[in-house]
């Protein structure tokens, strides 16, 4: 199921909270916990097992590693060791189930038996859950939190429907206490509801609006897109870089928003990344819990940036192959983030803030709308046309349809663009600053505030409806 | 003190409106959920699309385990939402303020086509059946995998290919729009083979005809407009199907189309073309038969307007479209204006052949053509008693050229391509039927799946 689906808004979740809230609190976790193997089960149920299993995993390595104190040599390695069998079991599932087929498919000029080796589905919300997993067991080994003692706990953690398939990846440690005992006033249930439509709004009528636009001008297939003219290709990237930004922020508004509804405090995971000023700025904005997973639980571990020169430059590459193959078993992806490697070297040992001030986030910009054309050309004969196309090696320059597409989306495209940055919720803050002194203000303040979420839910429901386009960018990973 | 005082209240205060804001809030999810709950209230069709909406999955432990009983039951739920066209309605308006529209678009993607071949050798099918068999499967090979299987597209991957065909690429102007062809060479191929196998099997025994309508921007625009918008020559891809065929009859369309394009021949909110269209091809048929074609004032006919159709709904309903709606002109004939059909669970209708649709909405004026799409449809002229018979294979275009057929023979079979549940070539044998004729329009059959599908009906 996703988010941004009328059967998950006006069904599932309906009858979720009304559930949880009138059932005695002693109960609630297990209405969480039946909720969430329910809304997993959704996309296959066979893929249940791998959650369970898992889970299992990490619960059962966490526990054998609190069995050994770090006193003795020999304690040490212990936890050592049911530390790293628990990851490596873990990683395993997540290789086979993810990464099998694009091995087989690299390697089989080499092993041809390997073209035989069947190809499996991706079990959904697999790279988002091992991920969250991995951190609780090492956050046990680090002793930064507690082992779980209850099997069911964990997994509640682990197949939270609000992050289990999307993200954020949530570490154990934000949630350890909150799973235990929580409290939602009527601040944080405001809180939690307006987040939750701002974001299913952004996804249901901005992100679907510019994906529509972007499959326009984008078609799918080498021979359709040989066919686009250059700025079809050019304004479909602009499109398609709002669309994934928005896309998958929604879902992290949405998943933190329904936190919030029942007392959980999950990390943000965006900050207004098409702000930043240098790329390093860029990957502090952008899906800051995979970013910081990897700085805390690879690169650090590693040696960080306090080490030789040759040392850090390999940890960067270490980090920045793993975060391009964590989107995706596929070679633009690992493209993109070596891609990103370059250009964070770039900044270190290159330009070191010689940009002048204004231009740094056109430059930041820019990096990232090129970037966006490796990742989403998943076949490279696709993305060597496109690279043609844009160069006007394909259809032309530009046509009547593209004019139409433009011309027919500028106020959408204007309205895109100004949400993806801060001016709404500075906005809101000026409102509120000024408030403090009138109280007509004031007063437009809490009426806009009172009518937002509702406003937000009836406009997704109308575009939900009307529009049967909802993929979901992220899944994939 | 006193300032310290008015933030407390000012926090109350706040916290009553958030208070509220979460009550509408939740008060309209519960609604939404209720209004989901009530199944009898959910529609079958959608007059604002034009479609049937899709049913609820049938449950198998294999759709099951793999999740998509479950995500079936997703789109089931809310593509047939309660209230679904009023909604619809409600978000075209929104998604109308977009940006302005201008008096000339493009829709869609640019047209990639293939290059229609100047020089055709047409196929040569065996008579014998051994060696027919073995043509056919050298065919085969592009559309099987692995197993040796040929791959027919269901029904639902058909349409969609049919609706990508007719409306994914528009041309709109001053309230009409036009589809932009692009000719696919593996469709033409698997068509005219297709036919050509039919004839060959048929030979000496039914006559083979294939009539293939032009899209309207082939037949409406000028040269010049058609050259700007890119796309295929349709007149040149009528020419390369008719000369790829063999043993069967090719009947000229869209010359005479385009001599009277000043005329009626084309709806402008809709996709088909008029019964006037159809009636200059219908005098084109009558000239191959040798027949005396009926003059169009012997018709007593039946208007239908307004008439919004397809193009109309895929733009979010224009307003100068609504402004200047099209008529739709239905001609009755003179043997007859009663039929039977079959609809898709195999029912039986008594129907016209001119049906009166002037109390159903906009959208369905041309519905009143011989009762619409179904798998099977009959129409006995009990003036005539010479045993002549026919069979029409067709998708909606032949709708409004069946009516003139009428008059000329005691049975007409129709079979539409996309919900039929017979060998046609079978069928045709056992009911000893004389005139084979395949009438489509050159968009609609023009994807491999659809191709593939009129094959695997021969």
């Amino acid at each position: 199921m996703v988010f941004s689906s009328l059967l998950f808004v006006f069904f599932f979740l309906a009858i979720h909270l009304v559930v949880y809230n009138f059932i005695q609190p002693k109960y609630r976790n297990t209405v969480l916990l039946v909720s969430s193997l329910i809304f997993y089960s959704w996309g296959g149920p066979r893929y249940l097992v791998l959650l369970l299993l898992d889970t299992a995993i990490a619960w059962f390595s966490a526990l054998c590693l609190n069995r050994w104190d770090e006193d003795s040599k020999e304690g040490l390695r212990n936890r050592r060791i049911c530390m790293i069998a628990g990851i490596a079991g873990m990683l395993l599932i997540l290789g086979i189930f993810k990464y099998l087929g694009f091995f087989c498919d690299t390697f089989a000029f080499l092993i041809p038996a390997l073209e035989d080796v069947p190809r499996l589905v991706l079990p959904i919300g697999i790279s988002f859950y091992t991920f969250q997993l991995i951190s609780y067991v090492v956050d046990v080994y680090r002793k930064d939190v507690e082992a779980q003692p209850a099997y069911w706990k964990l997994l509640l953690y682990s197949s939270l429907f609000h992050q289990c398939i999307a993200g954020p990846i949530v570490r154990y440690e934000t949630v350890a206490e909150e799973i235990e005992e929580r409290h939602v006033s009527i601040n944080d249930l405001y809180a939690g509801i307006r987040r939750f439509s701002v974001g299913l709004a952004k996804k249901a009528v901005l992100a679907n609006g510019c994906a529509s636009v972007a499959d326009t001008l984008m078609p799918a297939g080498v021979e359709s897109l040989s066919a686009q003219p250059a700025m079809a290709i050019w304004l479909g990237m602009v499109f398609y870089m709002l669309q994934i930004y928005l896309d998958f922020s929604a879902y992290s508004d949405m998943a933190i928003g329904m936190g919030r509804m029942v007392g959980f405090h999950y990390m943000e995971n965006f900050n207004y990344p098409y702000m930043a000023v240098s790329v390093q700025d860029f990957w502090r904005r952008w899906h800051i819990s995979l970013s910081s997973f990897f700085r805390d639980y690879v690169y650090i571990p590693l040696g960080g940036s306090r080490c030789s020169q040759q040392k850090y430059i390999r940890n960067m590459i270490v980090v920045w192959f793993l975060t391009g193959l964590w989107h995706g078993a596929s070679w633009n992806f690992i493209f993109w983030g070596l891609y990103y490697l370059i250009f964070l070297l770039l900044e270190k040992f290159v330009i070191n803030d010689k940009i002048p001030g204004a231009l740094k986030h056109v430059y930041t910009l820019a990096v990232v709308y090129f970037g966006w054309i490796l990742f989403r050309f998943t076949d490279l004969h696709e993305l060597g046309t496109a690279l043609k196309g844009m160069l006007g090696l394909g259809g032309g320059f530009t046509s009547m349809a593209v004019t139409t597409q433009f011309v027919g989306h500028i106020f959408f495209l204007l309205f895109a663009i100004v949400a993806v940055t801060p001016l709404g919720k500075r906005l809101r803050r000026a409102l509120y600053e000024l408030g403090k002194e009138s109280s007509v203000l004031y007063n437009i303040l809490n009426v806009t505030e009172m009518l937002t979420p509702v406003f937000l839910l009836l406009l997704s429901l109308l575009a939900l409806i009307g529009d049967s386009y909802n993929p979901f960018l992220y899944f994939q990973f | 003190m006193k300032d310290k005082k008015l933030i407390s209240q000012q926090k109350k205060v706040t916290r009553q409106f958030r208070t509220i804001g979460c009550m509408l809030f939740i008060f309209v999810l519960l609604l939404g959920a209720l209004l989901g709950l009530l199944v009898p209230l959910r529609p079958d069709v959608s007059e604002v699309e034009n479609r049937t909406l899709t049913k609820f999955p049938e449950f198998t432990l294999e759709t099951f385990l793999n999740g998509e009983y479950f995500s079936d039951i997703s789109t089931w739920y809310s593509d047939t939402f309660p209230l679904r066209d009023q909604f619809i309605t409600a978000n075209q308006k929104i998604t109308a303020l977009y940006g302005p529209k201008t008096n000339e678009q493009v829709l869609g993607a640019d047209v990639q086509a293939d290059e229609i071949p100047t020089e055709t050798t047409s196929v040569q099918p065996d008579t014998s059946q051994a060696t027919l068999s073995q043509t056919d499967s050298s065919t085969d090979t592009q559309s099987q995998v692995g197993n040796g299987e040929p791959v027919l597209p269901n029904s639902y991957q058909m349409e969609e290919a049919v609706q990508d065909q007719i409306q994914k690429r528009l041309y709109v102007k001053d309230g009409a729009a036009y589809t932009i062809y692009g000719f696919d060479q593996s469709a033409a191929d698997i068509y005219t083979k297709a036919l050509s196998n039919a004839a060959a099997e048929l030979s000496g025994q039914t006559n083979v005809y294939s009539i293939l309508v032009p899209l309207n921007s082939g037949v409406m625009l000028d040269e010049k407009t058609l050259e700007s918008l890119g796309g295929s020559d349709q007149k040149q891809t009528i020419s390369y199907y008719y000369n790829s065929y063999s043993g069967v009859t090719g009947v000229e369309t869209i010359d005479t189309l385009r001599e009277h394009n000043s005329e009626y021949l084309y709806f402008r909110t809709d996709h088909h073309w008029t019964a006037l269209g159809a009636y200059y091809v219908y005098r084109n048929f009558c000239q191959v038969k040798g027949w005396t074609p009926n003059e169009l004032d012997s018709y007593e006919t039946m208007q239908f307007t307004p008439f919004l159709g397809t193009y109309y709904t895929k733009l979010n309903k224009p307003a100068d479209m609504e402004a200047n709606p099209d008529t739709v002109t239905a001609y009755i004939p003179h043997g007859t204006n009663t039929m039977t059909y079959q609809d898709k669970d195999g029912k039986e209708y008594e129907w016209n052949v001119i049906r009166d649709v002037s109390k159903r909405s906009a959208g369905s004026g041309y519905s009143t053509f011989i009762a619409g799409d179904n798998p099977m449809s009959v129409i006995q002229n009990p003036n005539i008693t010479d045993g002549s018979s026919c069979l029409v294979l067709k998708e909606s275009y032949a709708n409004c050229l069946v009516p003139f057929l009428v008059d000329h023979y005691q049975t007409i079979y129709i079979v539409d391509f996309r919900y039929a549940n017979v060998n046609v070539v079978d069928f045709i044998k056992e009911k000893q039927i004389k005139d084979f004729i395949a009438v489509n329009n050159i968009g609609i059959i023009n994807s491999e799946k659809v191709a593939t599908t009129i094959k695997g009906l021969l």
